[in-house]
């Protein structure tokens, strides 16, 4: 972060803690960027950059009563960058050690009828269901089918409750049901 | 979800936030609430007699004086822990550790002086109940202070605000309790400082709500 961006950024946090949301949105690109090159940087060109930059955005979204606009904000911000990253790189090590990446969709169930499942869905049509649904909705039952993760972890990273979670990876699957052309319950 | 969702996402429901005092601010009100609640507890349990005389010797003021310096010490090294960025260095950290490493080791030597042991330590699970009774407000407002905050540390932010409250509780005890033996007062007036300490880091994230780091407050 040039000291003009921090300048910058440090006017904008102090709109943001206003309530100035279009000054929020334009500090939270800024820092995007900034987090991605940051662990580029160090880490390489690897595939959750991303995932660093969003879990910084939500913990400076979470932490950001704590700046204090009489001190520098690059200190602070970078202080929770890396932070994150280093809880990123710990899961993506640990996911890494168990899992194998993959950008195809396994091949659903074939089922019959009887097993309730919709048996002539193949990945193209389910891939189009899932992106008919709500983003937030999207997100929960990518997470929990595809990526395989936890109900625990999709909770924390999205900072809903467990239950909440469920919730809406239940009405996900009844839309995915519906639009997939099976019974909805 | 693609990071300019998340950006869009977080700021549509945008609240404004009342930034937190400086550390420094914080930790001179949580000093008042600590000496009221010392105070309070010399008065409840009453303090020993001729403690004037006993303040002069050297071995009894060090026993008033380490507990206090790593209450305050403690205290301060949590609340700057508790803030992004705030930590220049170890130092603060690293003197909380020190001041209660001394203060045990002079416990210690004065324990193997005596050449007892534990063996005739007596009544010190009454002052671990009155260390813990004095030090529980103060432990709580500190936990609450770091609660605001956002400790990207939580055990060592956790395990030296417990630390720090108990230290309270035990500088209070030690101008109350009637007993000089020195294997009482590392059981009694010691060993909850470490227990809570330890506690404290073990049980960190129940202690030291981190629903900041999952960006607590955004939009549903």
């Amino acid at each position: 972060m040039t000291s003009q961006q921090e300048q910058r950024a440090t006017a904008l946090m102090i709109l943001a803690q206003h309530g100035d949301s279009t000054a929020y949105a334009e500090l939270l690109t800024l820092l995007a960027a900034t987090s991605r090159q940051y662990a580029r940087n160090r880490l390489g060109d690897v595939p959750w950059l991303d995932d660093v930059a969003q879990e910084t955005l939500m913990t400076v979204h979470g932490a950001r009563r704590t700046y204090d606009s009489r001190r520098p904000f690059a200190p602070w911000f970078y202080a929770i960058l890396s932070s994150r990253m280093i809880d990123v790189l710990r899961k993506e090590r640990r996911v890494g050690s168990r899992e194998i990446a993959s950008d195809v969709i396994p091949e659903p169930a074939q089922t019959g009828p009887a097993g309730g499942q919709v048996s002539d869905a193949d990945p193209v049509r389910i891939r189009a269901a899932l992106d008919a649904l709500p983003a937030r909705q999207r997100e929960i039952v990518s997470a929990l089918k595809l990526r395989d993760q936890s109900v625990k972890e999709v909770s924390q990273r999205l900072g809903m409750s467990e239950s909440a979670v469920k919730v809406s990876a239940h009405r996900g699957y009844r839309a995915l049901r519906r639009l997939l052309g099976g019974r909805e319950s | 979800m693609r990071t300019d969702d998340l950006i869009a996402n977080l700021a549509d429901g945008l609240a404004p936030v009342k930034p937190l005092s400086p550390p420094s601010v914080r930790f001179l009100w949580w000093c008042v609430l600590a000496a009221a609640c010392g105070a309070a507890g010399v008065a409840v349990f009453g303090g020993r007699p001729g403690l004037g005389t006993l303040l002069r010797q050297p071995f009894f003021a060090w026993l008033v004086v380490l507990p206090l310096g790593m209450a305050a010490v403690a205290a301060a090294a949590a609340l700057v822990l508790a803030v992004p960025g705030a930590e220049r260095s170890r130092a603060l950290r690293s003197s909380a550790v020190a001041v209660g490493g001394i203060w045990a080791v002079l416990l210690l030597a004065a324990v193997a002086r005596a050449g007892n042991g534990f063996a005739n330590a007596s009544h010190w699970p009454i002052c671990v109940s009155r260390v813990v009774a004095i030090g529980l407000i103060p432990a709580v407002a500190l936990l609450g202070m770091l609660r605001r905050a956002a400790p990207l540390r939580p055990a060592w932010a956790s395990a030296l605000a417990a630390s720090a409250a108990m230290a309270t509780g035990a500088a209070a005890i030690q101008l109350i309790c009637p007993i000089d033996d020195a294997a009482h007062s590392l059981l009694g007036h010691f060993g909850p400082v470490l227990l809570m300490a330890g506690l404290g880091a073990w049980q960190a994230a129940r202690l030291v709500n981190q629903r900041w780091k999952r960006g607590a407050g955004s939009p549903r």
